[in-house]
């Protein structure tokens, strides 16, 4: 059987019209009328035609495309035999498909307006939990100045000039030593590095993307004043456990002039790092390795390994020296006490000349025979201009002391001067105390000091040892001395035996084996404790201060830092220009896990992975370099290393991208600077109530 | 589904272009760009340039390209812009509230769409190959039709055959599944289970008929095939329509909340537009 | 033909075209020039002459200022004057509006853009002012006798040139045997009293009265052939003086009994036997090749004896030809080989045949070698199968055949659908509704051949018989391309051309007001018009059905252009 359900003819098939919006209600019945509804979806269908009164009968007017003439006919009284009961017209497919679309964009925007003005409005627009770091930021305002404008602010922000800088100072509120700047340094600085970085630079362009960004000429974003905003590299609301401090290789290779590829392609080469200074301590190990400790009278003192000497810090990043008890006293510990301090030493003078020609200088011991002034006496009398003229005169007539017979009455009369500068200097430190000393140092050198530096520089120097110099050397001292500044006329010259110790004592020397004061002849010397003596630390930290640049400071400098000096501290404890004055190198480096600098490298990451070589595998001694050489000044950066430099290929043969990582930061810091840890301010007063 | 090399050719071309901005967006990554500035326009740009699909359709008296082309151009656009909404998202998983809904209502679309093609490629063809064509519209008209015919012929066997076998067999097993489309899943599906099964129970009930009755059940049996044609038609033209229930709504949820991110992100960037 | 002898009448005069016509009117007519000088024993006992003057004449009256034929209408009448006199409009042609028909012109960007918002939301709203009045031409009678009238005769006289054919006058014969427009439009000078003659009574009257063929035959060979035979390549590079000499020389042949439109559907029914046994041969494959085959009007299709089967290979329709590759096959190699295929009609087919001496001696010595055909190919009966057939063709066979079969071969811009592409989402007609006043103009169903649809749509015919008859002259060709369209304000709703359409391409609609209610007239019946494709005439780039589907399932196709049609079914 052939069926066929539907019939293409005029009669059969009127036009489908899918584009009216309603239908009509008896369609799903499969009836639907041919009136079909009308605007907005009203059913207009009233009866099938409106039948037409021809005489006294009604006739039907249906049309011959709906089927033409009915055979019942109209009814009696006129109206159709067949009415069309109303229906509910249905919306059209496409007229559901629009409401269903208009719906849920109005759920969208009621959603939106509900749950936004609601308390949840800030995790509703939030693009993601913050990274467990910033866990404590609250509301959006907290970072976000625009926040609390509201929808229309925000609207209105998308036009205005941008609010990033703004964004910033909320950073920087709590993120405090940091600053847009890059690696916190101002452009002089950055230009200076790029300047050597360039130098260095081999010839490549960097990464893929880089090259692509250079070709466009992407610039790096910065605000006017050539900051850059913190989140630039920093990208917050990508979930509690992200890295927002990552940073990929391109990212740095962005700003940096000197671009190159990766670690192991183009990296410049590491050329003095990490001996970029001379080393504060100054060791050799060069002539200690292959000289000392080959010596059979050392050899078993000699240190096994670099560890011996050598120990990583907490952070496992620097490799620290351990103390000069452990490490060095064993051979250097005993010469160090040597060599006293001479503090006072009376000169010798030709007294007979002197006394020939009835110069009147009062007592002086016949066998005081220093032939050269005390440094720290000329410090301390730098303020007498007669006797600083005096000693400069006498400098340059090449005056002898001990020959005083031919000198002309103008040297005498220095001779003279310097005598009783010495005998006053005495008498008032006897009158005065070292208050006097403090005072002087301040006029002369501009250096204040407390007095227990002060005791510190004078080492506890006892009163009683002071009188007893006075005591034996000049036995008249306060009348002499009051007298010669009274102007009256001195008594005649005094030559008196050399002072000699009691016999059932022992003698001031012995006494002070261990360190401390004792007079030898004519001289008050000190004797170093050993190493790490106070007095000397302190004689010499004074010296280096910035007022010691010249003037007579200069002079105790030059006289104590001598390898041949008291102690000899400045063999091994290098001295610095700094920026003000010069500086000990008490120590060697010390850690400092506060201070992020460019590079690091962790040495205990690496242990595990040297091989036979151990340390030597990076640090290889190297024989020829005139490591001493580079402690002959005072300035640390010029500088030839013990070692040879670092061979690059030894990292790069681990740090590649799939082995070991080769991120910049793996090595390098952005931030640059001191960075103390938060430092929470407890209002002690209110934390007790 | 004809799916010829030249289709694959211009899905390759979108995903090279998609590829080209990609690189672009990793350039302006590495260089402390924010590259989903770049890529978030284009794909809004691109979702609207999607929608003028349908302002297209809505113009058909204007020479504005035929709407093939504004179809190719729309697919293979979606094409570009799915990965692109891969490389915005940076290929990640969204975490904030209106940018999960908005990744859900993409995807939503996204794979609607990817579903609508495939259905506008492959069902065509099924329904040329079973059936009557009909208009979607009119089917009711038809069922109806085939109803009533049904019914007649129940109570026309009674009539001519002084027998209710065929009336009963009607009544029970036939009669409610004629009142409705049925059999949507089996069609969509391509499974002909209930065919299968009337056809094993008309073989069951010849038996039981004598020869006028047989003339009878032939003419109820093609009825039936008719009407599970006209189901068939049904279900898939109704599948073909569908799927645009799911895919414009879901469009414009979209673009709404598209705007109000962009308001949303250029305002807490601070970046100006 | 086996079987007793009995006499067919032919199968029209079922369906005389009068049943109103006396047996005094008979004989009046047989009375009159030229009727009365024929022989009555040329015309055979089944088909005298009185017979054809009772079924296939009829006698119209039409008053003064009844428009008679218009220019470029179809009609497949002819007309002689039996009193009274009707007048030619010679020069200026009378304004389409004034025929009833339509101003053309196309819309500009804001008018189109304007369909928008200015689109009813309800079907088929007219505006009901515009329904009546306005016009200069008014309406007399009913339905198919209806005659439309010139308001304004004098006017008309005043401004236009025109002639008077006095009593006797036989005209439309030419336009009515060859469905060629009309050449000039004629109306009733007073009251007038034509005989209409429809065309079959003419073929058969032509064909058996000498005297009336030739004076058919000359009219036609003195307008009409000239300028066919110009039309075709083949004989361009002739002069003046030799085409005359070739159309001299030229012989009219008709075939076959039936007018193709109305016995297609009959033919659907019978088997393919019975089919093959109602195409007349035109030219028989392997008989003597006797001269280049011209079709004048009609269908034929070109086919192949496969065993019992004559598949089709192409069709050919009005002005295209057949034979030419055998002829100068022959001519080139001296041979004699026969044609290689059959033409056979569709229906009844007008063929023009140039006689093989004719091309031999005058028009292929001089023809250039571009004109030249490709070799002809000798078909051996091993090589042939139906399949090679069918590969041999654009399109596949079976499609071929469907085509041929439903006479879809006389499209010009059929609404073909791809179902396999289609998704049934009725952008097409949204379009076409969008483009005509919020009303689609075709129904998207109709014929299916495989994955094939020809649409419920206006194919805007080669032959477009929905032209004839129609009272008002509503229905006809646009001045812009030769669409079909149907002035809509002319319209009267008689159906006649939707009843004539044979692909049912036409609808009818019952008209509403703004309000949505139906238009009623005085006798309550709701006004209908007749509507249909009008292949968006007035709109800015053509078809917006074709332009609107998204997957590109749904084309305008010209039927003689085949290679178009299988390209597009076979694109990925």
């Amino acid at each position: 059987m052939n069926l066929k359900l539907q019939r293409f003819d005029y009669r059969s098939s009127k036009y489908e019209r899918p584009n009216q919006d309603w239908t009509c209600g008896r369609l799903a019945q499969g009836k639907p009328c041919r009136m079909g509804p009308g605007v907005g979806g009203v059913c207009r269908a009233m009866a099938e035609c409106r039948p037409l009164k021809k005489g006294d009968r009604w006739v039907c007017t249906r049309s011959d495309t709906s089927g033409g003439k009915c055979a019942t006919g109209p009814l009696p009284d006129g109206s159709c035999c067949n009415p069309i009961p109303p229906c509910s017209p249905q919306p059209s497919m496409r007229r559901k498909r629009g409401m269903l679309t208009r719906y849920a964009i109005a759920t969208i925007v009621g959603l939106l307006l509900i749950i936004g003005a609601g308390s949840y409005g800030d995790a509703l627009f939030s693009p993601g939990p913050l990274s467990s770091s910033h866990a404590e930021v609250g509301e959006c305002a907290d970072c976000h100045s625009v926040s609390e404008r509201g929808p229309l602010g925000w609207m209105n922000a998308m036009f205005s000039p941008h609010t990033e800088a703004e964004d910033v100072k909320n950073c920087v509120a709590c993120h405090t030593q940091r600053d847009g700047l890059a690696h916190n340094q101002t452009a002089d600085v950055l230009a200076a590095l790029s300047e050597k970085a360039m130098a260095r630079a081999n010839d490549s362009r960097g990464p893929f993307t880089t090259q692509i960004a250079a070709s466009l000429g992407v610039p790096v974003r910065t605000n006017a004043e050539g900051e850059v905003a913190c989140r630039s590299c920093h990208q917050e609301h990508r979930g509690i456990d992200a890295e927002i401090a990552e940073l990929t290789n391109a990212n740095c290779q962005s700003c940096h002039t000197a671009k190159f590829e990766s670690f192991s392609k183009g990296h410049p080469e590491f050329t003095s790092y990490p001996y970029e200074r001379r080393t504060r301590i100054q060791f050799n190990h060069q002539s200690h390795i292959s000289k000392y400790f080959q010596d059979d009278n050392f050899k078993n003192q000699a240190p096994a390994t670099c560890r011996t000497c050598h120990l990583p810090d907490d952070q496992g990043k620097l490799m620290l020296i351990g103390g000069f008890e452990e490490n060095c006293a064993a051979c250097h510990g005993e010469f160090i006490a040597d060599k006293p301090l001479i503090a006072l030493t009376l000169p010798g003078l030709d007294l007979e000349t002197l006394e020939e020609y009835e110069i009147r200088i009062g007592e002086w011991p016949v066998y005081a025979e220093a032939e050269e002034f005390s440094p720290i006496v000329d410090v301390l009398l730098a303020g007498d201009e007669d006797y600083v003229a005096a000693r400069a005169a006498l400098l340059e007539e090449e005056i002898d002391l001990f020959d005083l017979t031919e000198v002309e009455d103008e040297i005498m009369e220095h001779v003279v001067t310097i005598v009783w500068a010495y005998k006053g200097l005495i008498y008032d430190i006897l009158t005065e105390g070292p208050a006097l000393i403090q005072e002087r140092l301040a006029e002369n050198t501009g250096v204040e000091l407390s007095a227990e530096s002060v005791n510190a520089l004078i080492g506890n120097l006892h009163l009683d040892t002071l009188t007893q110099v006075q005591e034996d050397w000049f036995p008249d001292l306060y009348a002499e001395v009051e007298a010669y500044r009274d102007d009256l006329t001195v008594s005649a010259l005094l030559i008196e035996d050399e002072p000699e110790g009691n016999e059932f004592t022992t003698d001031s020397e012995t006494w002070s084996e261990g360190g401390g004061w004792f007079t030898e002849g004519y001289s008050l010397n000190y004797k170093l404790s050993g190493h790490g003596d106070d007095v000397m630390q302190a004689w010499l930290n004074l010296a280096a201060s910035p007022a010691a640049d010249e003037g007579p400071l200069a002079e105790v400098l030059n006289q104590l830092a001598d390898a041949k000096g008291p102690g000899g501290c400045i063999t091994c404890h290098s001295i610095d220009t700094v920026e003000e004055g010069k500086a000990v190198n008490w120590h060697g480096r010390k850690a400092e896990p506060q201070v992020a600098v460019f590079s690091e490298f962790v040495h205990a990451k690496h242990f595990s992975l040297i091989g036979d070589q151990g340390c030597a595998t990076c640090h290889q001694i190297d024989s020829e370099a005139d490591y001493e050489g580079s402690f002959a000044d005072y300035d640390s950066s010029s500088f030839v290393s013990n070692f040879k430099p670092l061979d690059q290929q030894v990292c790069a043969d681990c740090h590649t991208a799939e082995v070991a990582g080769n991120t910049c930061t793996m090595c390098h810091n952005y931030h640059v600077g001191v960075f103390p840890p938060a430092a929470v301010d407890t209002d002690m007063m209110a934390a007790g109530q | 589904m004809i799916i010829t090399k030249a289709h694959f050719v211009r899905i390759l071309i979108a995903l090279f272009l998609a590829g080209v901005v990609f690189v672009l967006s990793e350039t302006l990554d590495s260089a402390l760009w924010e590259p989903a500035y770049l890529t978030g326009w284009l794909l809004f740009g691109g979702m609207i340039v999607l929608t003028f699909l349908n302002v297209r359709k809505k113009l058909p008296f204007l020479p504005l390209f035929n709407v093939r082309s504004w179809v190719r151009v729309h697919i293979y656009l979606g094409w570009f812009i799915l990965a692109l909404f891969a490389i915005h998202l940076d290929f990640r998983v969204p975490n904030g509230g209106v940018e999960t809904t908005m990744a859900v209502l993409f995807v939503v679309v996204g794979v609607s769409g990817i579903f609508g093609a495939w259905l506008s490629k492959s069902f065509p063809r099924r329904l040329t190959r079973r059936g009557e064509e009909v208009i979607f519209e009119r089917i009711p008209v038809f069922a109806a039709q085939l109803r009533e015919a049904a019914d007649d012929l129940a109570s026309y066997s009674v009539e001519q055959t002084e027998s209710t076998s065929i009336a009963d067999f009607y009544a029970n097993n036939l009669k409610s599944w004629f009142t409705r489309p049925a059999d949507y899943l089996q069609h969509i599906v391509e499974l002909n289970t209930r065919q299968y099964k009337f056809d094993q129970e008309f073989d069951t009930l010849r038996r039981y008929l004598n020869p006028k009755e047989q003339e009878i059940v032939d003419e109820l049996h093609a009825l039936v095939r008719k009407k599970s044609d006209l189901d068939y038609h049904y279900a898939l033209q109704r599948t073909l329509k569908g799927w645009l229930f799911i895919h414009i709504p879901a469009t414009y949820a979209l673009l709404t909340l598209a705007a109000v991110h962009i308001v949303l992100v250029h305002a807490f960037t601070g970046a100006q537009l | 033909m086996d079987g007793p002898l009995v006499i067919q009448r032919p199968m029209r005069w079922d369906n005389p075209f009068s049943p109103d016509m006396t047996d005094e009117q008979v004989d009046r007519i047989a009375g009159l020039e030229p009727f009365k000088s024929m022989d009555e024993n040329s015309f055979p006992s089944s088909m005298s002459l009185r017979d054809i003057i009772r079924n296939d004449m009829r006698i119209q009256h039409y008053r003064e200022g009844d428009i008679v034929v218009r220019k470029d209408d179809y009609g497949n009448s002819a007309f002689m004057i039996l009193k009274g006199a009707v007048r030619l409009v010679i020069s200026p042609d009378l304004p389409d509006a004034t025929l009833g028909r339509q101003q053309q012109k196309r819309r500009g960007l804001l008018s189109a853009l304007g369909q928008l918002w200015s689109n009813p939301s309800t079907p088929e709203v007219r505006d009901p002012n515009r329904l009546s009045g306005g016009n200069s031409t008014g309406q007399r009678g009913e339905g198919e006798n209806s005659h439309t009238f010139l308001q304004d005769v004098p006017m008309i006289l005043k401004n236009h040139q025109t002639d008077v054919m006095p009593e006797g006058t036989f005209f439309g014969e030419l336009a009515a045997l060859g469905r060629t427009p009309r050449q000039l439009t004629l109306f009733a000078d007073g009251d007038t009293e034509l005989l209409e003659i429809r065309w079959q009574g003419i073929r058969d009257i032509r064909r058996r009265d000498d005297a009336f063929r030739t004076h058919i035959d000359n009219l036609y060979r003195e307008r009409s052939l000239i300028s066919h035979l110009r039309a075709l390549p083949m004989f361009q590079h002739l002069d003046d003086d030799t085409i005359q000499e070739v159309a001299n020389q030229t012989i009219f042949e008709t075939h076959g009994e039936f007018e193709w439109h109305t016995s297609f559907k009959k033919l659907a029914e019978q088997t393919p036997e019975q089919r093959l046994r109602q195409e007349p041969v035109i030219s028989g494959e392997g008989d003597y090749v006797d001269g280049l085959v011209l079709i004048r009007s009609g269908f034929a299709r070109v086919s192949r004896k496969i065993n019992n089967g004559h598949p089709t290979v192409a069709f050919v329709g009005k002005g295209e030809t057949f034979g030419f590759e055998e002829l100068v096959h022959n001519w080139q190699n001296h041979a004699q080989e026969p044609y290689q295929l059959s033409l056979r009609g569709l229906g009844n087919v007008d063929i023009l045949r140039v006689p093989t001496s004719v091309m031999e001696s005058i028009v292929l010595p001089t023809m250039p070698k571009a004109q030249m055909p490709p070799p002809l190919k000798i078909h051996t009966i091993q090589e042939a199968s139906i399949q090679s057939i069918g590969n041999a063709t654009p399109l596949d066979s079976g499609l071929m055949e469907f085509l041929v079969e439903n006479r879809v071969v006389n499209g010009r811009a059929t609404m073909m659908i791809n179902t396999d592409r289609c998704v049934r989402c009725d952008d097409c007609v949204r379009a076409c509704a969008s483009t005509h006043n919020n009303n689609p103009r075709f129904a998207r169903h109709g014929k299916r051949y495989d994955n094939v649809m020809i649409a419920n749509a206006c194919m805007h015919c080669v032959d477009p018989v929905c032209m004839i008859g129609c009272p008002t002259g509503a229905i006809h060709r646009s001045s812009l391309e030769g669409q079909v369209v149907i002035n809509d304000a002319s319209c009267i709703g008689c159906a006649t051309c939707a009843n004539s359409c044979p692909y049912d391409n036409i609808r009818m609609v019952e008209i509403r007001d703004e309000t949505g209610e139906f238009v009623l007239d005085e006798a309550n019946n709701p006004i209908v018009k007749s509507t249909k494709c009008d292949l968006c005439v007035d709109q800015m780039g053509g078809p917006a059905c074709e332009r609107a589907c998204p997957h590109d399932a749904l084309r305008r196709v010209n039927l003689s252009d085949l290679d178009y049609i299988a390209d597009w079914l076979n694109a990925g």
